[in-house]
């Protein structure tokens, strides 16, 4: 066992340390006791910005990572010392270190009574909900007039005092022992005889709605399938990136045309051939793919519709993104309508989901925590999905499908694997790369982790503003950034791009291929007066661009306030307009019209940037048959992926390619994940049907508006908000003596056995005693009061028609 | 003449957007004909440590004095984990053991909570803290005032619910009766000594 123990105090001298001390030595052969010290967390304030502090943090981790706690807490004014109740509003701030902890109270004062109001008051705070330990109940030790207590070698005098210490303690080791194997039974998916509970079973289990997963698991139910598609996020914000893409799907006609180019596209980065060519063939069917199986009866062909200059800058810059590549001329985008960035593939793909709600379940805001593997074969039999506050394991017999999308939302990865500072989000919130780490515990090979797309003005940009979660999209061209008396600063105040590139998908041009630019801390854009007023003219495509923007009055304050090297912002400055006056940018190679020199005077502005970023690239690798492949090359048995999450685009990239693989390898996953396995014999755990059809309460998210609920002449539809799940939809039949006939429910979310129960009992109650005044079922009220007022709710409907 | 009453009123958070703080303003400017109510931010004062006890920061000193000057101490406390804030307490802390102005002094609590309980967990804590020997307040008894929802019934410009309002005033009516009877039992004991 390893335990923690927290002195409950910041005074140098202190008879709590002196026993926590005596307990470390005199139990170091039933357990290890580390002694932490709290005089440097400082004052809990629960307006420290972002993170807690770094003493916080590792007193958190050692709390995490031990058996239990022991807290030594003297007495102030009877009750806890401030210094300590501090380190417990921290430890029940941000983080939960506590919750489920087992923890020891001990404590010595001066006087006779040592303690026990401040230890009285400590179990009552170590009890909150936001706290949550697991106090040893009994076992009060409260040491006494503490200074005749000890002897020069701080240990306890007295025999009998000793004794009793070592029952609490003996004691507390049972309680830490009996609570572990609680903890292991409850959350833990493995039985003693290597086997797994499960909640609730099957066919296939997808994780993550966005195109990926919602194109799966229609494809999945298509065979035959009953599927549980999970998202992290809540109702209404699933769809990932999806959702917030232009909606433009890579299409080709000719297909060796469209090999030859993603080979350059991909250039010297190797892509497994039947990978590529599985890729390659969907997206030359890309049309007959719209129209076969999403209802798309005339798929719009942006070439065929717009291909001029003109029209719009965003999809011909993408139709084709690499003109000059050898078969360029096949490259081609479908869309759904004439129309962009309007959600309308994600809601048809949504729909085909919807479509299918008798064999589809969803669940919103229940991320996937971990996927549960069968320790011989390494097959994956289902995940454990968090609900609520539990974790519920789900049993998928044919196979789960990763769709979770890339890590943008992952500042760790971001660090680790793109080895830049940062990039500003511009899609989803909730992609946080949680599908690397399962696929990681599985075994999973990982790649094309550094690659990333981007898009924005002046190649790469959005705006840096910390009050904005999410990047703007800045899509619109704006000339006045990148044409005039402006130029982009690194760090330093240097430049290091030129800034009139046109982006492709946030890559410029180096040295004969496309590549994302370096990512700087704090980049700025940099003009004078003249610039400004230009800027001001028209109106801005961000609207708060001057709220970010600084002034100054001379070079060398604008350097100070953007903590640029002044010599090197002055020299940037005179180098660059040394090149308008010359019309040559050596350096970069900005087109001489788009450079006007700055005046040397002042005042000066800069606005600070950051690089968009649409999505990441990387994740688990999968093969032609959307299997996620293991570190040693083989599959991994019933695990499939799809999407951006590990994608096939490694390099540099044509727009339309991340819902092309959406489309493509979505279906794929999506069926072979349906196919009966022949293997899944060898796997140990326990016989799934009966917990297959068990569990009503577990239900799916899924709305039904009332337009798709099919009503007959004599039946209404009732709802009420009062359960504990949201909303509780009911359909009512009533006979010609408007006597009640029956009671559905159509929808429901509320959650534990004695709501199942309810569900269960008092719809039948009502119909035999032909109201819906019946008792509640107790221990379940909330349910039983939702029951009874939607089905009120639906009779009262039949009152206002007899009326008219 | 009759001295006019002066209080301490102590925002019992370090916090930097406050509801109890606003309850405080609110009282200051409601009751500004009964009594001089000046309200005492604590996010400064450090926290307790035994070890600087000697040499006090001089922000703590200063509190002292007022609390010793003032003829009765508010405090408006916040809930955190069923207990008056640590922040608090170290003010507690500080004010029983460099000195203890506190000792005879009447208290007022009053809290406000997102709850329905209304800090009435910290309200327990707070009385029995002020109990204790090194503290020794004479708090106002029962008068609880407990402003649950309090999002929905304080906003800056003070109590929108009109019966809450109400019973603070009755709550704070108590309280000067309590502070008055408390100087004249004062000085009636101080007669009783010179005599
Ligand atoms: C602004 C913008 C414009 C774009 N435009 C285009 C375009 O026009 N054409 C194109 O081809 N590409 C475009 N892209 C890229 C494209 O949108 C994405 O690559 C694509 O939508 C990814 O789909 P997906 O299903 O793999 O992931 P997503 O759509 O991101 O869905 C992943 C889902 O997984 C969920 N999730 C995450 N973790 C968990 C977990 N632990 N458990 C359960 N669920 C989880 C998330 O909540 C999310 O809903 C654009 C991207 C952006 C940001």
């Amino acid at each position: 066992m390893h335990f923690v123990a927290i002195v409950g105090t910041n005074a140098k001298l202190s008879y709590n340390r002196i026993l926590l001390r005596f307990i470390k030595d005199h139990f170091s052969d039933k357990a290890t006791v580390d002694i932490c010290e709290i005089k440097d967390i400082p004052m809990f304030n629960e307006n420290v910005p972002k993170n807690d502090p770094e003493a916080v943090q590792k007193i958190a981790a050692k709390i995490e990572s031990s058996d239990g706690v022991i807290i030594g807490c003297p007495e102030h004014n009877h009750s806890v010392p401030s210094p300590l109740k501090s380190v417990i509003e921290w430890l029940s701030y941000r983080v939960h270190p506590l919750n489920d902890k087992p923890v020891m109270i001990v404590g010595a004062s001066y006087h006779p009574q040592g303690s026990s109001r401040a230890q009285l008051h400590l179990r009552q705070i170590l009890d909150t909900p936001g706290v949550n330990a697991k106090v040893l109940p009994g076992n009060e030790f409260l040491l006494g007039n503490v200074k005749e207590a000890f002897d020069d070698n701080g240990v306890i005098k007295d025999q009998q005092t000793i004794k009793f210490l070592e029952d609490c303690f003996n004691e507390f080791l049972n309680f830490v022992e009996i609570h572990q194997n609680a903890s292991a039974t409850k959350k833990g998916t493995q039985h003693e005889n290597g086997g797994v509970r499960w909640d609730k079973a099957y066919d296939v289990l997808v994780l993550g709605f966005g195109a990926a997963g919602a194109t799966a698991a229609r494809f999945a139910a298509d065979k035959g399938a009953k599927v549980l598609l999970v998202d992290a996020a809540p109702e209404g914000h699933e769809g990932g990136n999806t959702r917030y893409a232009g909606q433009v799907v890579l299409t080709g006609y000719d297909y060796d045309k469209m090999l030859a180019y993603f080979k350059q596209l991909f250039g010297p980065i190797e892509i497994d051939e039947k990978v590529l060519s599985t890729y390659v063939d969907g997206i030359v069917h890309m049309r007959e793919y719209f129209q076969n199986y999403l209802g798309v009866e005339h798929p719009v062909s942006y070439n065929k519709t717009h291909r001029d200059p003109d029209y719009q800058a965003f999809a011909n810059g993408l139709s084709p993104e690499y003109p000059e590549f050898e078969g360029a001329d096949t490259v081609d985008l479908t869309t759904v309508h004439d129309g962009y960035f309007d959600a309308a593939l994600w809601k048809n793909l949504r729909k085909q989901v919807t479509d299918r709600s008798n064999q589809v379940d969803v669940w919103f805001a229940s991320p996937a925590k971990h996927l549960v593997q069968d320790p011989i074969t390494k097959a994956v039999l289902g995940a454990q999905i968090q609900r609520g506050d539990s974790l519920v394991n789900i049993r998928a017999r044919n196979g789960v499908v990763l769709a979770t999308g890339g890590f943008e939302n992952n500042q760790q990865y971001i660090q680790n694997f793109i080895g830049v500072p940062k990039l500003k989000v511009i899609g989803t919130l909730y992609n946080k790369g949680d599908g690397i780490q399962m696929a990681q515990e599985a075994g999973a090979a990982l790649w094309h982790m550094k690659s990333y797309e981007g898009y924005g003005f002046n190649t790469s940009f959005t705006f840096e503003n910390s009050e904005e979660e999410r990047g703007k999209f800045i899509l619109d061209p704006w000339p006045e950034l990148s044409q005039g008396s402006i130029f982009v600063a690194a760090d330093d105040g240097s430049r290091y791009l030129r800034e009139d590139e046109q982006g492709r998908h946030g890559h410029a041009y180096e040295h004969g291929s496309w590549h994302n630019p370096t990512v700087y801390e704090h980049p700025h854009l940099v003009f004078d007066e003249a610039q400004c007023n230009k800027i001001k003219s028209r109106k801005l495509p961000y609207p708060k661009f001057f709220e970010i923007t600084v002034k100054a009055e001379n070079l060398d304050e604008l350097a100070t306030k953007i903590h640029a090297d002044p010599l090197v912002l002055e020299k940037t400055l005179k180098d660059f307009n040394e090149a308008a006056r010359t019309g040559t940018d050596a350096a970069f190679g900005r087109s001489a019209e788009s450079m006007k020199p700055l005046t040397t005077t002042g005042p000066f502005y800069a606005t600070p940037l950051a690089t968009a970023m649409l999505n990441t690239q990387g994740g688990a690798q999968r093969n032609e048959r959307a299997e996620v492949v293991s570190a040693t090359g083989t599959s991994i048995p019933h695990l499939y992926s799809a999407g951006e999450f590990g994608g096939i685009n490694a390099n540099q990239y044509n727009g339309g390619g991340n819902l092309a693989e959406c489309l493509i390898f979505g279906k794929i996953a999506g069926e072979n994940a349906a196919l009966p396995k022949a293997d899944i014999a060898k796997a140990t755990f326990e016989d799934d049907e009966k917990t297959a059809t068990a569990d009503f309460a577990i239900a799916s998210d899924l709305q039904p508006s009332s337009t798709e609920i099919k009503l007959e002449k004599n039946q209404y539809l009732g709802r009420s908000n009062a359960g504990i799940g949201g909303e509780l939809l009911v359909r009512v039949t009533i006979d010609e003596q408007q006597k009640l006939r029956d009671v559905e429910i159509l929808k429901q979310s509320e959650s534990g056995d004695v709501s199942a129960e309810a569900l269960k009992r008092i719809p039948q109650e009502m119909v035999t005693r032909n109201t819906y005044e019946v008792d509640a079922v107790s221990g379940a009220s909330a349910t039983s009061r939702a029951l009874k007022a939607a089905v009120k709710d639906a009779l009262s409907q039949i009152k206002t028609e007899n009326q008219k | 003449m009759v001295k006019r009453l002066k209080f301490i009123a102590i925002v019992g958070t370090n916090a930097s957007f406050s509801f109890n703080r606003l309850l405080l303003n609110y009282m200051q400017e409601r009751y500004r004909d009964l009594a001089e109510i000046e309200v005492q931010e604590i996010k400064d004062i450090p926290l307790f440590n035994e070890d600087m006890m000697s040499s006090p920061p001089k922000c703590v000193l200063e509190l002292i004095d007022k609390v010793t000057e003032a003829d009765g101490v508010i405090f408006a406390t916040p809930e955190y984990d069923h207990a008056v804030p640590a922040a608090l307490k170290s003010v507690l802390e500080w004010l029983s053991s460099v000195a203890h102005p506190l000792l005879h002094k009447p208290v007022m609590i009053v809290g406000g909570s997102y709850g329905v309980q209304g800090t009435v967990r910290a309200q327990i804590n707070l009385r029995q803290i002020l109990d204790a020997p090194g503290v020794m307040a004479d708090i106002l008894p029962a008068n609880e005032f407990m402003l649950g929802t309090v999002k929905d019934k304080l906003d800056k410009e003070g109590i929108t619910h009109e019966k809450t309002a109400e019973f603070l005033d009755q709550c704070f009516g108590n309280y000067i009766s309590f502070v008055k009877d408390h100087i004249m039992c004062q000085a009636k004991l101080l007669t009783k000594e010179e005599v």
